[in-house]
């Protein structure tokens, strides 16, 4: 039996070992969420409005775009963070730790980002968009006041799963010196088959999941009036 | 005034050409209610969808007001589209905006101040009645008040022209009457130009002035509502004008070798309709006359009649009757075995 007061000095052992990596997630997770959004959600604009018949056709740039795209959707993320340390190098000064870890998340995550984006941009009735071009609407303003209000709910959506896949990915970005909960597990559960810290790992990162899910598809639903 | 001159529309979708419209010339007038009908695929939303150059007219040319719409910058183009409303048949509202905000993008997008864009949401509202759905959004509206924020949409600006592509064509009778009478009462207080495009004959009957009729891109029959319905020229005009002409009833057993009997459909009009010009014709000419059906429609505030009559009585007496009906300002065709001859 183990008393109570062992109990809580076990938690408070395991929180202390675990405090530091779950900032480095959650700081990673943030960063690398919003910079693949950031080159994510232009790069899905462009993928819509230069498709065949709609507001800015452009097939070659479309098809240049779509290509470059799928080929850095189909290389394994372990390969392309190592393919992106000099550019790690390049813009934070180094290739190991958190702050190198999201340009290589950043990257990695901003084509699915785009596809993720395209997508739902795509839901919008095009008969909405030709109203806009009736009354005279730009571009511009059709892309913003037109078919990023009208998808909102699916980019939200969207947004949720991206957060979930880099968290996943940041995981494997601690196997390389990404820090984190990830590296935590590496360390603690396989290297030195301490089994309570990787499966608390788990926990944190269940329940992180269930969070970020909930709450997207609350939001979603909040701004959808369809 | 719109002026549409040599007109031409391809499509071209997988190296395969499809002609749309071919040298379809048009003049539209101010304020008029100007009808476009035919069957599906005849050109309707082709031609009128040129008109604010949503599609580019292969060739020909499109002037509205003298600006000759096919030779615009994108900048004017935008300016002018401004000026020319439209509402559609599925509504194409903002799903995740209120009426309100519905009613005010087109002035949004025209940077409108938010002072100006209050009063003139507020004034739409009151037009097309629908002041106590201001914080709905379309999902909470029925088809008839959806169309209703359309229209209001399509005023925002102050537009001179409203073009509509089967607006009601989603709607039943009742609410489809109610739209055209917002239709016909913007069309009276502001004077705007309004083009509809139909396949209703309730929206030719009680809205247009004037109608023309597309047949695989082509104008085969253009003119008054009225001198359209009372002597239709074309199959495609007739087949559209079919519940109002009187149709022979199958069951009524036509004689060919009886010279003593006729059967007879006669369209009135106007004035005429009020005479009773078929009494008249029993006296003067000592024919039996036995009514089969007829009808009587309103078209704009004339009246259109229909009747079909079987004529008895000997040969040469039926053909003066016939005759003096023909002088009467009455319609005829002489009808055997149901067919028109
Ligand atoms: N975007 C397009 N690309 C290719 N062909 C088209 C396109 N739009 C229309 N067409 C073709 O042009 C012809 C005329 O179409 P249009 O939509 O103008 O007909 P409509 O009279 O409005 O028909 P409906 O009553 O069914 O709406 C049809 O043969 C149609 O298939
Ligand atoms: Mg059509």
């Amino acid at each position: 039996m183990v008393s109570s007061s062992n109990t809580i000095q076990y938690l408070i052992n395991l929180w202390q070992l675990m405090e530091q990596p779950l900032w480095e997630s959650l700081y990673m997770v943030f960063f690398s969420t919003l910079f693949s959004v950031l080159i994510g959600l232009p790069l899905g604009i462009i993928l819509v409005i230069t498709d065949k018949g709609h507001l800015s056709e452009n097939i070659k740039l479309n098809h240049i775009l779509g290509t470059i795209i799928n080929i850095m959707r189909s290389v394994p993320f372990i390969i392309l963070i190592i393919a992106i340390f000099p550019l790690s190098r390049l813009i934070v000064g180094t290739t190991i730790g958190p702050t190198a870890a999201i340009v290589a998340l950043s990257v990695a995550a901003a084509p699915f980002v785009a596809r993720v984006i395209e997508s739902s941009l795509k839901e919008v009735d095009w008969g909405v968009i030709e109203a806009s071009i009736s009354v005279g609407a730009t571009i511009p303003q059709i892309i913003f006041k037109v078919m990023i209000p009208e998808s909102l709910p699916s980019l939200i959506l969207g947004v949720t799963l991206t957060i979930i896949n880099i968290l996943g990915y940041s995981a494997m970005a601690g196997a390389i010196g990404g820090g984190g909960l990830g590296d935590l597990a590496i360390r603690y559960g396989y290297q030195r088959y301490e089994t309570d810290v990787l499966i608390a790992t788990i926990i944190v990162l269940i329940v992180f999941v269930e969070i970020v899910q909930r709450l997207g598809n609350y939001l979603a639903k909040k701004v959808d009036k369809r | 005034m719109i002026s549409i001159k040599n007109l031409s529309k391809i499509y071209n979708t997988n190296g395969k050409d499809v002609v749309a419209l071919k040298d379809i010339n048009l003049t539209i007038n101010d304020g008029e209610i100007y009808g476009i009908m035919g069957l599906s695929g005849a050109g309707k939303s082709s031609l009128i969808r040129c008109i604010n150059m949503l599609e580019k007219p292969t060739t020909g040319s499109i002037s509205i007001n003298g600006t000759e719409m096919t030779k615009l910058s994108p900048k004017e183009l935008r300016e002018m589209r401004k000026k020319i409303g439209m509402i559609f048949q599925h509504f194409n509202l903002l799903m995740n905006s209120t009426v309100y905000e519905n009613i005010a993008f087109p002035l949004r997008i025209s940077k409108a101040k938010d002072s100006v864009i209050k009063k003139r949401v507020n004034e739409l509202l009151e037009v097309v009645d629908l002041e106590d759905k201001k914080y709905a959004y379309p999902s909470q509206l029925s088809g008839g008040q959806k169309q209703r924020v359309g229209i209001a949409r399509a005023l925002a600006n102050n537009p001179h022209i409203i073009l509509s592509d089967e607006a009601t064509s989603a709607l039943d009778p009742t609410t489809t009457e109610s739209i055209l009478n917002l239709l016909r009462n913007i069309n009276k207080q502001y004077g705007i130009t309004i083009v509809v495009i139909t396949h209703e004959m309730s929206v030719i009957r009680n809205l247009c002035d004037r109608i023309a009729v597309l047949e695989n891109g082509i104008i085969i029959e253009e003119g008054n509502v009225i001198d359209i319905f009372s002597n239709p020229s074309t199959e495609t005009s007739k087949r559209f004008l079919k519940d109002m002409i009187a149709e022979l009833p199958p069951d009524i057993l036509i004689d060919d070798e009886n010279p003593n009997e006729e059967i007879l459909r006669l369209s009135f009009f106007g004035s005429s309709s009020n005479e009773p010009v078929i009494s008249h014709m029993i006296k003067k000419f000592d024919v039996d006359v036995n009514i089969i059906s007829g009808n009587i429609e309103r078209v704009q505030n004339s009246q259109i009649g229909n009747l079909l009559i079987k004529i008895n009585g000997d040969p040469t007496s039926i053909k003066d009757a016939i005759k003096f009906l023909a002088k009467n300002n009455l319609r005829i065709e002489v009808l055997k075995n149901g067919i028109i001859q």
